[in-house]
Order: structure tokens, then sequence, then C-alpha cells
């Protein structure tokens, strides 16, 4: 009896091991979603010849991928190359990421604490923050060039705003009666900061920093749209000119892959260091 | 930490005291709290409030909603000014925070992203340093309560009992003289709540801590305290202070007694009769 039971336990299991793997992978929807892609793919390419629709209109997915080859395999001093324009523009993106992060959470958190300063400075946040922040990028080239500047002044324009809101909403929401467990125990002012406020604002500041890592790429691109000697963005709009839409389109994927290699990655710190917050907590993504 | 001075009862607690002692560790003459509205309205919270709690009392506040339990409770901790009057611990006046008092709020509390140990030593943490954490003591104060192996485990994997014991602990670990306990159980279900409820009367007669412990229930107040203190609906205002004269250690089923029957009476009039006075 209790060996038939064994067996047939056993076998269940390894009927229902390649099954599980498969749907962590696919996680379970996954495999739907994969089909479609392979039938927009598929009727892409059939549209494409067909119709014979010029290349400079729509370029076939083969077309693409092979831009996408050539710009990765290409040796780095190849003019088709996309390392060193993957390169600067990763390294604007990354500047002003950094560089918007720090200052944002800095002044949320200080404009948070002085509430006079929050009233004083609010009006000027909502007004700033409602206007397009993309307008600017022309006179970032004025003042600051074609050098890297500008675009990394772009990237931490675009990425301050949503951790500075975030670093405001995380402070206000701690809860009250936390703060009167560490005053209860004698805390400082610093401690209170940093073992009580900062942690409680975690799951907001993550919220910020998926945004952020999306905005760090837009910010970057569209400084180097206005005017730059490299980058992705200087590459795709030349690639437009050019009407090498292989070329744009295996950019944009580029593009693609980047922003969502970002927000993976703060995804991950934000398992690793958020572990404990309910998701309806965190909203922005 | 501060080692408890000479107990003012001996060992075992048959009997509880009737009347505040000759030599009070609390005191609280007249007082009153004003809360100001951000409209700038003032609402009377507390008013003229005096009472004596003796060392190792076990004393229960009741009251309707509002009646300013919390405002008290926050007062004696430290972490609010009062507008008159005074309040002394060990005759000394509060003025603020102290480590002489451990403090139970209505949820458990915990932070997060800390482990239950962790959790449990973070008055320790923020006083002395992480250096000047004894895990022995930690160990042990969570076994007391069942909480043995849940160490390196974080709040959301425990249960809301299991919480609220990890949140006493942490307000045991600095060894303080007086527990201020604010509707500690008033989340839990009543199995988990008379459970416990006791368990905290052992820890209290184990340490021989003094004991303010606020609830909305009438049962739980007669069950564990030495004296009653009902409140008047707001603004809060003593309305009776009643010895609960139940012999120790009192067995859960010691609710079902004539007498216990007749102190929750005794409550329930009282508080129902300013509740229609209010009305
Ligand atoms: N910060 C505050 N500002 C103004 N009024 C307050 C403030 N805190 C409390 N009050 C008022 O003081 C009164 C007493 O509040 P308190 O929280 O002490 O009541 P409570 O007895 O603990 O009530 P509950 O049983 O519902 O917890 C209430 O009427 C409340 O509205
Ligand atoms: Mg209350």
């Amino acid at each position: 009896m209790t060996m038939q039971q064994t067996d047939r336990d056993a076998a269940l299991f390894q009927a229902s091991r390649p099954m599980r793997i498969l749907r962590r992978v696919a996680g379970g929807d996954g495999i739907i979603s994969f089909a479609i892609l392979i039938a927009i793919l598929l009727s892409w390419q059939a549209a494409v010849s067909l119709l014979d629709v010029p290349a400079f209109i729509l370029p076939a997915p083969t077309e693409v991928l092979a831009w996408l080859i050539r710009g990765f395999s290409a040796a780095p001093d190849d003019p088709v190359s996309f390392w060193p324009h993957l390169g600067v523009t990763l390294w604007e993106a990354l500047v002003g990421f950094v560089a918007g992060v720090i200052v944002g959470v800095l002044l949320g958190f200080a404009l948070a604490h002085w509430p006079r300063a929050e009233r004083i400075f609010y009006p000027y946040i909502q007004a700033f923050n409602g206007l397009p922040k993309i307008a600017i990028a022309p006179l970032m080239v004025v003042w600051l060039g074609f050098g890297l500047e500008p675009k990394i002044w772009m990237a931490a324009i675009l990425v301050f705003f949503p951790m500075m809101i975030n670093a405001m909403a995380g402070y206000h929401s701690v809860d009250p009666d936390r703060i009167d467990l560490a005053r209860a125990c004698n805390a400082t002012r610093t401690q209170i900061f940093f073992k009580i406020i900062v942690p409680s604002s975690l799951p907001f500041l993550f919220a910020g920093l998926h945004m952020a890592s999306v905005l760090a790429i837009l910010g970057a691109i569209v400084g180097e749209f206005v005017g730059a000697t490299r980058g992705l963005g200087m590459l795709l709009l030349q690639y437009n000119n050019n009407m090498q839409m292989g070329g744009v389109f295996a950019l944009l994927i580029v593009l693609g892959a980047l922003g969502y290699g970002l927000n993976l990655l703060m995804q991950l710190a934000e398992r690793k260091y958020c572990f404990w917050a309910r998701r309806s907590k965190t909203f922005g993504h | 930490m501060n080692a408890v001075a000479t107990p003012l009862y001996p060992e075992d607690r048959t009997s509880a005291p009737k009347t505040a002692a000759a030599d009070p560790l609390i005191t609280c003459r007249s007082l009153n709290k004003v809360y100001k509205t951000r409209s700038g309205d003032a609402v009377d919270a507390l008013v003229d409030l005096n009472f004596d709690i003796a060392k190792g009392e076990f004393i229960s506040v009741v009251g309707p909603s509002g009646c300013g339990k919390s405002t008290l409770l926050k007062i004696m901790a430290g972490l609010l000014d009062y507008t008159s009057g005074d309040i002394a611990i060990s005759g000394k006046a509060v003025t603020g925070p102290s480590p002489q008092n451990g403090l139970v709020f209505q949820q458990p509390n915990l932070l997060p992203w800390k482990t239950i140990a962790e959790n449990v030593y973070f008055p320790v943490e923020i006083q002395q340093g992480r250096r000047a954490v004894n895990m022995t003591l930690v160990r042990e104060l969570m076994s007391m309560v069942g909480l043995k192996g849940f160490e390196g485990k974080y709040p959301h994997e425990l249960s809301g009992g299991m919480q609220q014991r990890a949140a006493i602990v942490r307000a045991l670990v600095q060894d303080p003289a007086v527990l201020l306990m604010d509707e500690p159980f008033g989340a839990l279900d009543a199995m988990t709540r008379d459970m416990m409820n006791v368990e905290l009367l052992k820890i209290w007669s184990k340490h021989r801590k003094t004991v303010i412990f606020i609830t909305h229930s009438i049962p739980e107040a007669v069950f564990l305290s030495d004296r009653v203190i009902a409140m008047t609906p707001r603004p809060g205002e003593i309305a009776e202070i009643i010895p609960i004269d139940l012999p120790r250690p009192r067995p859960l089923d010691v609710v079902n007694t004539p007498e216990f029957g007749a102190y929750a009476k005794r409550l329930r009039r009282l508080l129902n009769a300013n509740e229609d006075i209010a009305g």
C-alpha cells in the first residue's frame, strides 16, 4: 500500500517538475506573450516581403537583426559599431542618475523635515515639475556646449523630480508610532532619521528609482538629439536622416533593452533591501 | 540595566494592595492636558487627574474611546507634554522619555526590516550601541514568551499574537521599572487574547514590574488588575478607582466566579452611567 503510494507520488513529482520549471521561466502567461511576439515578427516579415515595402519605411525583422549583429560584432573603431556610443550614453545616463538620485533624495528629505521650507518652495517645485523638462534641452546646449555635460544635466534633472517627490512622500508616510518607539528609547534626531525614517521611506524611494532608471536614459538621449558627436541618440538621429531604418530599429531595440536592464537592476536591489515591504505599498512602474 | 530595588511584596503575590501605598512609585496631581488643534481650538483631553501607583501594582485604565487614555500613557512615557499639574515617577518629575519605562503599543509596531531578535534589542542598540547587546538575555526573554527559534525571522513571518509577544519582550529588554501598555491586545482574537493575558500576568509576577495597562475590555481589566481606573467620556476625568480584590494567581476561569461578575458589572454600570451623562 505505502509502497504504491510512494511510487505514485514520485511519478507525480517527476511529471510536474519540468512543468513547474517551465512555468517559472515563462511566468505562466509568459508563453502567450512570447507566442504573440513570434506572431508579430512573422507577419511583419511576411508583410514586408509580400507587399514590397521599401526598406526606408519599414525594414524587415531580418534586416534589423543584421544591423544588430553588425553593430555589436564590428570592431569598436568601426563607424557602424554600437559599442563606443553605447558607452557614452550609458555613462551620461549613469552619472545623471546618481547625481539626480542623491540631490533629489537629500532635498526631498530636507523639505519634508522643515515644513516651512516645504511651504515656501512647494509652488516652485510644482511649477517646475509641470514643465515638460525635455523642452530645456536646447538651453542646456547653449549653456554647456556639445560635450557630455548637457546630457548628464538632462538625465539628472529628469531623475531629480520623482526622487525628490518620493522622498518627501516617504518621509511624511512614516508611522508616528515608529517615531514614538525611537523617542521612547531616547533616540537622537540622527538616530531617528537613519534608523526609522530612511528605512521606512525605502518603498517610496524604490518607486522613485524605478521611474528614475528609465528617465535617466531618456534624458541622455534627448540631450544627444539636441546636439552631440557621440552616443546612441546621436547615432539614431544620423541613421534616421540617412533613411537607414534598419539601424534606427536596431538602436530602438538596444535602448529598450538598456532601460529594461536598468529597471531590472532596480528590481533586484528592491528585492534585496526592501523585501519586507508589501507590494501594494509601492507604485510608479 | 537598573536592578530592581527591594520588592514591596513577598514572592508569592497572593494579596494585592487595595489602596495606594504610602510611598508611591508614580504620583499624579491635578494633571491637565489641553490639545491645541490646527484650527486654533483647544480640546480638553485630561481634566484634573489625581492618583498614586505603588511599586509593583498592576493598574488598568478603562474608558470610552477618545477619553484620553492614550494621552495619559504618552504623558507618563514622557512622549507628550502636559498642560498643568504634576506627574512624577520614582520621585522625579516626568520631563522626557526614560529607559525606566517600557512601552507597548496597540499595534506590535515592530520594524519590518529587522529580524525579531534585532527588534527585541532595538532599545539597547539605540541607547548603548549594538556592541552592548546581550544576546543571551534576548534569547532568554524570547523563549520566555515562546518565541524560541524565531530570532532570525522577520515580523511579517509571524502571527499577530507572536508579533505582540515580541513587542512585549522588546519593552522588557532594558529591565524597566514600569511597563506602559496601550491596548496591547486590542487587535488579537479572543482566544489569543486570553492566552496573552495569562502570559502577561506570569511576566508581571516574575519580573515584578509596575504595569499601566490601557484597555477597552472590562473583563480584561478586572482579570489583570490590582486596581482599575475608570475614566469618564471626553473630557477625560477619573470616574472612580476600583480595587479588584480577587486572589492571585488568577486562573482563567476566575471570570466565571460571582465576585468577578460583580466587579465587571460595577465597572460597566459606571462607564454606562457616564456615557448617558455625556450623551
Ligand atoms: N494631536 C492631537 N491634537 C488634537 N487633539 C487630539 C490629539 N490627540 C488626541 N486628541 C484628542 O484628545 C482626546 C483623547 O485622545 P486619546 O487618543 O488619548 O483617546 P483614547 O482614550 O486613547 O481613545 P481610544 O480608546 O479610541 O484610543 C480625543 O478626543 C482626541 O480627539
Ligand atoms: Mg488610544
